[in-house]
């Protein structure tokens, strides 16, 4: 019965860590504000914060076997609650994330920014948050549900982005020329895991015209 | 009396005389450019005809390579096949009358060396700001000149996507005292088309060749100048 109690209880808290799968650069975690250097291997409790810097790139791996990648220059709070009724995710301060989510029964995944959610069962998809207060949402396979806090959702198909501004209305979902270039690769394994789009969509130092 | 009268007349008809200086009227300028990257290589190709002279204008055929070692620094090198150009040493006497050589269909190759210096203006969102230096050899008269542009431009960006670009720029050439000041507007038509309105002014100052002062002939700059106004038209590959 002890042995079985301590199983339950260790269970419990295992499921509410996510693992550090693949890091490369500059990348901390930790409760907000002792954040510290994370190592590969190392395991992430629910509320704790992650924070990338510059060159700086993090696969975390859920209980439910979904993955996030954390792009360089990125905050997100890691959301892996015990519950698996509970939604399981992250909330992004800043920057930009890469979810891959294993389609489970009743458990739901999503990706919050300060002004929407990015909410999904069974996809791959990517988020961003800009200090501006934009938000943009690109969708790999599946489909996403992108909800402002007091607004309607708009769903995301396959192969459509949309932007997020705080003062506007989410505008309708479309395809972008720029997320043709998002590294979707979370297996470091299989290849370069690494994402150096430029997440504004549109770099005006590479557009020549003499 | 009458050898008299012939001696004032031929030493009247054979004095040197300036090249005429003011404005002329505006023209209409085409260019069409055409650019394919390959990795840090930049292909480049134009194709123009630019309002430069009194009673015609020039037409140029460039083409070459820009090379890129920063996203904000390249090196270019083209081949340029230009008609109708002119120097000072086109103001000529023939049969004693002072005139510009007609050279509206004589060719002229040149070999352009090319460094580009560009980046963000940093308060201001979405401004580029941009120095060009080119280095012309003209193997047909065997000239070496150094132009230098500098310029803004103002890209219009709608979630995240180039709707147009604006850009102001004016550009010296040091030896030949040649200037242009132009602006325009390029709407970003599609992925490979980029198109708008170009326009302008331009200043050519001429000055005495050597055959003219051997002749006689003072010291002169003289400035001529024109406008213009066009149509861009780029290809992106």
């Amino acid at each position: 019965m002890v042995l079985l109690a301590l199983f339950m209880i260790a269970h419990s808290v295992w499921a509410q860590n996510v693992g550090v799968v693949f890091l490369q650069g500059d990348v901390k975690a930790g409760p907000a504000g002792q954040l510290q250097k994370l190592k590969l291997g190392a395991r992430i409790p629910h509320g704790h914060s992650v924070k990338t810097g510059a060159g700086g790139t993090v696969i975390l791996t859920y209980p439910n076997e979904s993955r996030i990648k954390v792009k360089e220059n990125s905050e997100l709070t890691i959301q892996a609650p015990a519950n698996p009724q509970e939604m399981s995710g992250a909330d992004l301060v800043v920057g930009a994330v890469f979810s891959m989510v294993r389609r489970s029964a009743g458990q739901s995944f999503r990706v919050k920014t300060p002004i929407g959610v990015a909410g999904v069962r069974g996809t791959q998809f990517f988020t961003s948050h800009d200090v501006s207060g934009r938000t943009w949402v690109c969708v790999n396979e599946g489909e996403v549900e992108m909800r402002k806090e007091n607004g309607a959702g708009v769903a995301v198909t396959a192969g459509l982005g949309v932007l997020v501004e705080r003062e506007k209305e989410i505008a309708p979902p479309k395809k972008y020329k720029w997320t043709e270039k998002l590294n979707w690769n979370m297996d470091s394994a299989t290849g370069d895991v690494i994402d150096r789009t430029k997440i504004d969509g549109y770099d005006i130092l590479k557009k020549n015209y003499d | 009396m009458f050898w008299l009268i012939l001696a004032a007349l031929t030493t009247a008809w054979s004095a040197p005389v300036p090249p005429p200086g003011g404005s002329r009227e505006s023209h209409f300028a085409g260019i069409l450019r055409a650019t394919k990257d390959l990795g840090n290589y930049n292909l480049f190709f134009e194709l123009n005809s630019l309002p430069r002279h009194e009673r015609h204008d020039t037409r140029e055929l460039t083409a070459g390579a820009y090379y890129s070692v920063h996203p904000s620094v390249r090196f270019g090198l083209f081949y340029r096949r230009a008609e109708g150009l002119r120097h000072d040493r086109d103001w000529i006497s023939s049969g004693g009358v002072w005139q510009w050589r007609e050279t509206e269909n004589r060719i002229e190759d040149l070999v352009i060396a090319d460094v580009s210096l560009k980046d963000r203006v940093p308060w201001l969102e979405n401004w580029i700001w941009e120095v060009k230096t080119r280095n012309f050899t003209n193997l047909y008269t065997g000239d070496n000149t150094t132009m230098v542009r500098t310029g803004l431009s103002y890209f219009w960006l709608r979630e995240g996507e180039l709707v147009a670009n604006f850009f102001a720029s004016y550009e010296l050439h040091f030896e030949s005292l040649e200037r242009w000041a132009y602006f325009g507007a390029l709407y970003h038509a599609t992925e490979w088309l980029d198109m708008g309105p170009i326009g302008g002014f331009s200043w050519h100052t001429w000055r005495a060749p050597a055959d003219y002062i051997n002749r006689g002939g003072a010291a002169y700059e003289v400035t001529e100048e024109s406008s213009f106004i066009g149509v861009l038209l780029l290809l992106t590959l």
